[in-house]
């Protein structure tokens, strides 16, 4: 794919005489596979444009990069998402970074791959609403797409099954593996400071226990959890999950945290100090929720306030957005490229 | 597994042989155990000397072995004064802690987080908020010889790992002793788990990422007693037990229960059941029965003659063994004079597999088992030190199922050591009546030839009893009395 997001953990004849496992701290992990592998260049690029392409909602003003903006770290740094013609949607923008690691996408959890994530916002008829009987039509229209579809996929030109796999050709390039903290994993001690430093065992505690869901190295898990955010939104309870669901989410991860404030599902906490705080009282404990709702690991904790800056400054410290994408000065429709909604 | 073991065993043989390679770094009294870490090559050997240690450690370079230096009654002790939050986190593979004592701190004594060969053996944990130890979402996993107590949800947790071993620890006054949680291929024996609110859990939990706990083995251990108040989180699921249980299968499939003492346990001597359905449903891709398990030759006494409320209301009364009727293709041989409680259950239909001999005829070091880890990490027969009997003021030899003298005077400052010449496995353990109490007498087990010895440093009267057999006159209601400095 021509870039070195996909690296290997090749450190083994560079580190001390005791190489065990390969890795040079405890803290360097494996990253799980990334489905399909290597993505093919050529449907990358066909799924960059795509992606920053208005011509895929029904009305030409709207694209991917409009909520997950290269600027935002993929994300829009609003409290919730705004949709086809600036409406109000329920939930918080995640980012792309490393989705390519995520088992399972959606807030609720409730689309099984990238490929059939895609769909979701590109036929919501609150977010981009194209109408699927016609978008293949209308890229073919467009000699580039046209040209381009044919040429990654073989001939027959633009389909809903082929936007949907280029595209997510296109997120699995959208790689955040080398932050600060990664290098220290690695072996450079000077990569984190002090502070950070002792922030990475308070996330590692048991007494706050965040990293028993925020797992290395995606600091994310394949899991529906409940923390009790106070919200009416029934989340994987309403996507297919048990009623005893209601209210839970999947694990978001927390790579490049620092840059995509506001948190939580419904984007209610501002800060990572407001979403320490959260924790720190007992999450959704605090806040009237059923015991049931919310994860017996999520308790309340007592940390010092210079503890929970520390933490808060490790948290920043997971930030890596070398795999930004470029925004292209034009796209083949030839409508403005991310440009300013009423 | 061959493979890991094979693997686990080149790790262990690097971190552990004194080689060329190997840096020995030495920590003394008022140094910082932390700064030494920090500039640790990968293998090297900490060596740490008697003296409390106000520190949190975290060790991520491969290779470490933390080996607390124990002189006598000394050793060094990590006291977070309930102020820090963990003792020791650990992540570089392999890792090697002994010799230390932990203490007051707010979350966890130890624990190790995706290590592949840990091993914490020989430590004193006590009162180190939710977990003593806790390795989870690691592999080859070797917990031996610790003493734990005064946790507020598992003593020893192992989760979300494979292939563990957690032999010859004596847990006690925890709410669950040792829990052993979607976690395959552990082996749990020769524990000695008393006065927990639950004495050994084999358990699934929801909103795990491994989603199986099968293959483990929990056998001849001694689970005696466990009646102790839940002080857990209520919202928790250990927090949640009922007071009394022994042994307890939630969930989990192919454990094997055999051959364990299971005594006096209020509620349930061991108990058969599936995940909640109300846990069950926060996970529906958790499978939350429990199945293939089989249960033998435990032997039972004195079982579920108090039970709690709730296992009255959910088994019909309490008994020496209990399944909720759930789960496919699960056995359990009783004696004949077991009460049983809950459903019946069939029995396993292996020939004479009712009436195994007595357990514990031959004490921990038997080495009549397939090792399941390299020789080097098996159990020691007893940890307790040889001690010379001429240099100690008193002895009291525990012979023919008797304390001799079975009551003491001494004054303060003066030792005592028992000597075990008795062919079956004796304690000696502080508590008044048949009730083993948090003591300052608390020695491992002993076999034959083994002796323990304390130096009394309090005056008073110190009562003691002998775990395995405190259902017996002769090996309970012991003293010690301490007197004052007396003339000399």
């Amino acid at each position: 794919m021509g870039r070195s997001n996909l690296r290997r953990t090749t450190i083994a004849a560079a580190a001390p005489a005791l190489v065990f496992l390969g890795f040079v701290t405890g803290l360097q992990r494996p990253f799980p596979p990334i489905a399909g592998g290597v993505p093919d260049p050529a449907a990358v690029e066909l799924g960059r444009l795509l992606f920053f392409d208005p011509v895929l909602s029904a009305d030409g003003t709207l694209s991917c990069a409009h909520c997950h903006r290269p600027d935002r770290a993929l994300a829009d740094g609003l409290r919730t998402a705004r949709g086809r013609g600036g409406r109000a949607l329920p939930r918080n923008t995640p980012t792309l970074y490393n989705a390519a690691f995520k088992d399972r996408l959606m807030w609720d959890r409730r689309a099984g791959s990238l490929e059939a994530q895609v769909r979701i916002p590109l036929f919501g008829a609150d977010e981009m609403a194209a109408d699927p009987a016609r978008l293949a039509a209308r890229l073919d229209a467009i000699p580039e797409y046209r040209r381009r579809f044919d040429r990654v996929f073989g001939e027959g030109g633009a389909s809903v099954d082929r936007v949907s796999r280029a595209i997510a050709a296109f997120e699995r390039t959208l790689l955040s593996q080398d932050s600060r903290f990664d290098r220290y994993a690695a072996g450079d001690r000077g990569a984190l400071s002090r502070s950070e430093r002792r922030g990475l065992t308070i996330f590692r505690s048991l007494n706050t226990r965040c990293f028993e869901c925020h797992r290395l190295p995606t600091f994310d898990a394949p899991l529906a959890m409940g923390i009790g955010v106070p919200s009416g939104d029934p989340g994987v309870g309403g996507a297919g999950g048990t009623p005893a669901q209601t209210g839970f989410f999947g694990v978001p991860s927390l790579r490049n945290v620092g840059a995509t404030a506001p948190y939580m599902h419904d984007g209610s906490l501002a800060t990572l100090e407001d979403v320490v705080d959260f924790y720190r009282e007992g999450g959704g404990r605090a806040h009237g929720a059923e015991p049931g709702r919310v994860h017996e690991h999520v308790r309340p904790f007592a940390i010092r306030d210079e503890e929970a800056a520390d933490l808060v400054a490790f948290l920043r410290s997971l930030g890596d957005e070398r795999a930004r994408p470029r925004v292209p000065e034009r796209v083949p429709s030839g409508l403005p490229v991310l440009e300013e909604r009423p | 597994m061959t493979r890991a073991l094979i693997v686990l065993g080149l790790c262990l043989s690097f971190a552990t042989a004194p080689s060329a390679r190997a840096d020995v770094i030495r920590v003394s009294s008022g140094d910082s155990i932390a700064e030494a870490l920090e500039n640790a090559p990968p293998g090297s050997i900490i060596e740490v000397e008697p003296g409390v240690y106000h520190e949190a450690l975290t060790v991520d370079t491969p290779g470490i072995t933390l080996r607390g230096i124990v002189r006598g009654n000394q050793r060094p002790v990590l006291d977070g004064r309930n102020r820090l939050n963990d003792g020791v986190i650990a992540s570089g593979s392999p890792f090697t802690m002994s010799g230390f004592a932990v203490r007051h701190y707010k979350g966890n004594g130890v624990s190790a987080q995706g290590i592949d060969g840990v091993t914490f053996t020989d430590l004193e944990i006590d009162d180190t908020g939710l977990y003593g130890v806790y390795p989870v979402q690691s592999r080859n996993v070797v917990v031996t010889n610790c003493t734990v107590t005064r946790i507020s949800d598992a003593g020893i947790y192992v989760g979300e790992s494979e292939n563990a071993l957690v032999a010859g620890n004596e847990v006690h006054h925890n709410v669950a002793g040792i829990e052993i949680e979607n976690t395959n291929d552990a082996e749990v024996r020769d524990n000695l788990a008393f006065a927990n609110t639950a004495g050994i859990l084999v358990f699934v939990l929801p909103g795990k990422v491994l989603k199986e706990a099968r293959r483990n083995r929990v056998h001849r251990n001694w689970v005696v007693r466990n009646n102790h108040e839940n002080f857990g989180d209520p919202v928790s699921i250990v927090g949640g037990l009922p007071p009394g249980i022994g042994i307890l299968v939630m969930g989990a499939d192919e454990t094997t229960v055999e051959r364990n003492r299971v005594k006096d346990n209020p509620s349930i001597g061991i108990g058969l059941i599936r995940l909640g359905e109300a846990e069950a449903a926060r996970d529906p891709e958790q499978e939350p029965f429990a199945e293939r398990n089989r249960i033998r030759g435990n032997y039972f006494s004195g079982n579920g003659l108090d039970p709690d409320p709730a296992i009255v209301a959910g088994y019909g009364g309490g008994g020496d063994f209990a399944w909720d009727g759930t789960g496919r293709d699960n056995c359990v041989d009783l004696p004949d004079s077991a009460a049983t409680a809950g459903v019946p259950l069939r029995p396993c239909a292996i020939p004479g597999g009712a009436r195994l001999e007595e357990p514990f005829g031959r004490g921990l070091a038997s080495g009549s088992e397939p090792a399941r880890v390299p020789p080097a990490r098996r159990v020691a027969a007893s940890a307790a030190a040889t001690v010379d009997l001429d240099a100690v003021d008193a002895v009291v030899r525990i012979r023919a199922m008797r304390f001799e003298p079975k009551h003491l005077t001494i004054h303060v400052g003066e030792s005592v050591a028992w000597t075990n010449e008795d062919a079956v496995v004796h304690t000696v353990t502080s508590g008044r009546g048949t009730v083993p109490a948090d003591g300052p007498l608390a020695s491992p087990f002993m076999m034959r030839g083994a002796t323990y010895s304390h130096v009394f440093r309090e005056p008073g009267r110190y009562e003691y009893l002998c775990l395995p057999h405190l259902d017996q006159k002769s090996m309970r209601e012991a003293t010690v009395t301490v007197l004052p400095p007396g003339p000399s």
